[in-house]
């Protein structure tokens, strides 16, 4: 089973940095067969590593003393998740703005996400990075513990929810970064050829708006969900968790987000601003916070729930 | 056998000439008849566009097939400063000239790709009427495949060409489809005019004018199919429309910094598209500063126009080498089909029985010769 999730994996990865690495030639060569075969490796790189995670999470359903939804729990499976979100998403961005350079700005995102995986992958058991992920997913097996909290049905879809939330809002901040940049070149009366292959401003404000009324409610969800099972589990004081204070500060700018673009009227620079301090905050409480949380501490134990 | 051209073009003639030996598509099978008939011409093709009048020939070896094609272009009108106004090109140089017609190095506005549409035109029609042969076939598939060539090549097409052209491409950068987008134009004048026609090409949404004289923004109107409303009011469309076209005689500015604050207030943060191409300024040039709006003056559109212009001259030289690869490929073909060398000529396009081109495969590229 191992075999067949890290193999999926590893060419699912393949096939992310391919279409990246064909997205920036598109942007330089305006090359559209370059763009199509990019979009067309993205889908598929895409199917490959849904089908490694439903792998992996259809084997640890079927360990004995284990429930599914623990898997979202590691470290690895989680970045894994994250990716995929990302560029799940990207292809509903894709979708509204087609034949243009916005995959440069986004897929970095993702394959950096993956790359981060395969590092840890790497470092547990040092072959060739690619190999390492089968090694990885054995040892993790091998060592993994039950957390704590036996995690409930509820709790386990909290987890998936606050991800696609993350890679809605890593879409979004991906989208302000590009809109910030056309809007600076035409502001500043320099269009240049490069600018001409992204979207429309008013085109990428409406995305960028869109993706986060996607994230938003995701988030919200998420983290009711997160709440109410710590809760029913009688978990620690979660209250006072790091983590779950972040992730109020992140649900509160995003609401501003929603609040000023919708009732107020702001629109363009400001609010791409938002979109860029909101996955400010996504990328603090997801990597940093996890330093000093007991409760979503992953980086602590390596991997596996504390 | 032998390749002629005779035409003339905007390099010749003026518009007046070009205008007169024109040939609509409705005189071409009846020209072309014509050119068979006293020239002897086996193959002919005739491009004909507002900017060139070209016939393209292959007529027998004789010296005065050539005096004969001029005759036929000119039709009674040949006198001395027509004829110096054209001009004949033989063989290499003629496929030459073609290539470089369709590659866009031989336009008014350099790397413009309307040229490419009208010579494909000019080929399908010259099929129609059945006038083209073996060598005509190979020749203007050739030159339609290089015309796409030299444009993904090279950059020689890239950028904006004129003022108005600018505009759009700007508008449709801030609003993407401009079929939504309202315009909004201040003042009259030729080069607002241009605009005006550039923007409704994309068919904005609605037009409002303003102008001084309101009779003038009523007649605007009516031509463009918009709706005046009084100069008084211009500020009301600033929140109404996206695009705005300034371009009245005033002295000073007519649109102040804080008309389009105002204005800002009650668009919610939608994106507002000034074009002040009057001279002396319409509009506040700190207008530029304010969120979400764009001011472009005259001196900022021009001097993208003149470097994109000087970026596409700059591309000459590569074209140019496309050209000249492609011209000899070309005249080896072209010699060892007039030789009748059968080994070289089996690379070329394969015809169907009636000795039309069947070569025309996907996108109208021809895989020949390599």
């Amino acid at each position: 089973m191992q075999r067949w999730e890290a193999l999926l994996f590893d060419f699912g990865y393949l096939g992310y940095a391919a279409a990246l690495v064909l997205a920036v030639v598109y942007a330089l060569t305006r090359r559209d067969d370059l763009m199509a075969l990019g979009h067309r490796l993205l889908v598929g790189a895409a199917l490959l590593h849904s089908a490694s995670l439903a792998v992996g999470l259809w084997a640890e359903s079927h360990r004995p003393g284990h429930v599914g939804y623990a898997f979202w729990s590691q470290w690895f499976a989680s970045l894994s998740l994250f990716a995929l979100l990302i560029v799940l998403i990207y292809l509903f961005a894709q979708h509204r703005a087609p034949v243009s350079i916005l995959g440069v700005f986004v897929l970095p995102l993702a394959v950096f996400l993956l790359t981060l995986a395969l590092t840890q992958a790497f470092l547990a058991s040092p072959r060739c990075p690619f190999a390492s992920v089968e090694d990885f997913l054995k040892i993790a097996d091998a060592t993994r513990r039950q957390p704590d909290i036996a995690p409930t049905f509820w709790t386990a879809v909290h987890v998936p929810l606050i991800f696609l939330a993350y890679a809605a809002f890593a879409n979004a901040f991906g989208i302000g970064l590009a809109y910030l940049i056309g809007e600076r070149q035409i502001k500043s009366h320099r269009p240049t050829e490069l600018g001409y292959r992204l979207p429309a401003l008013e085109v990428m404000d409406r995305l960028i708006a869109h993706i986060v009324l996607i994230g938003f409610p995701a988030l919200t969800v998420g983290l009711a969900l997160g709440a109410g099972g710590a809760r029913a589990a009688g978990g620690p004081g979660w209250a006072g968790d790091p983590k779950v204070l972040w992730s109020l500060v992140m649900w509160g700018v995003y609401l501003s987000y929603i609040v000023l673009r919708y009732v107020v009227g702001w629109r363009g620079r400001r609010t791409a601003y938002l979109s860029l301090a909101g996955f400010g905050v996504v990328l603090f409480t997801y990597v940093g916070v996890s330093f000093f949380s007991r409760m979503h501490g992953f980086l602590q134990s390596g991997g596996a729930l504390p | 056998m032998k390749l002629r051209l005779v035409g003339l073009s905007h390099r010749t003639a003026p518009v007046e000439w070009r205008e007169r030996l024109a040939v609509p598509e409705g005189r071409l099978p009846v020209l072309v008849e014509s050119i068979k008939n006293s020239a002897g011409a086996v193959e002919t093709v005739v491009l004909s566009t507002c900017n060139r009048v070209e016939v393209y020939a292959v007529t027998p070896d004789d010296g005065e097939t050539e005096c004969l094609l001029r005759k036929e272009l000119s039709g009674l009108h040949l006198d001395k400063t027509l004829d110096d106004s054209l001009y004949s090109l033989e063989d290499d140089a003629a496929v030459r000239h073609l290539f470089r017609v369709a590659a866009g190095l031989d336009s008014l506005v350099i790397g413009e790709s309307e040229i490419l549409g009208q010579v494909k035109r000019a080929y399908d029609l010259a099929q129609r009427a059945g006038s083209t042969g073996k060598l005509t076939n190979v020749l203007f598939q050739r030159a339609i495949y290089l015309g796409k060539k030299v444009r993904t090549a090279t950059k020689i097409s890239e950028g904006p060409t004129s003022v108005p052209s600018l505009a759009v491409a700007l508008a449709e950068r801030i609003f993407g489809d401009l079929s939504t987008s309202r315009v909004f134009v201040l003042g009259a004048g030729p080069m607002a005019e241009m605009a005006v026609r550039a923007l409704k090409s994309q068919k904005v949404a609605d037009l409002l004018v303003a102008n001084r004289t309101g009779e003038k923004a009523e007649a605007m109107a009516r031509q463009f199919g918009g709706r005046a409303i009084p100069f008084d009011r211009r500020a009301e469309g600033l929140v109404e429309a996206d695009i705005v076209l300034c371009s009245t005689g005033a002295p000073d500015v007519v649109i102040t910094r804080n008309d389009v604050a105002r204005a800002l207030e009650r668009r919610r943060g939608k994106s507002l598209f000034l074009i002040d191409i009057a001279v002396p300024r319409d509009v506040d040039a700190s207008v530029n500063d304010l969120e979400n709006t764009y001011l472009y003056n005259v001196d900022d559109l021009e001097s993208l126009v003149a470097e994109s212009l000087v970026k596409r001259r700059d591309e000459i030289q590569k074209a140019d080498g496309l050209v000249d690869d492609k011209t000899n490929e070309f005249a080896a073909w072209y010699r060892a089909w007039l030789a009748g060398d059968t080994a070289t000529l089996r690379h070329a396009p394969a015809e169907s029985a009636d000795g039309s081109a069947a070569a025309e495969t996907k996108g109208g590229i021809v895989s020949w010769p390599n």
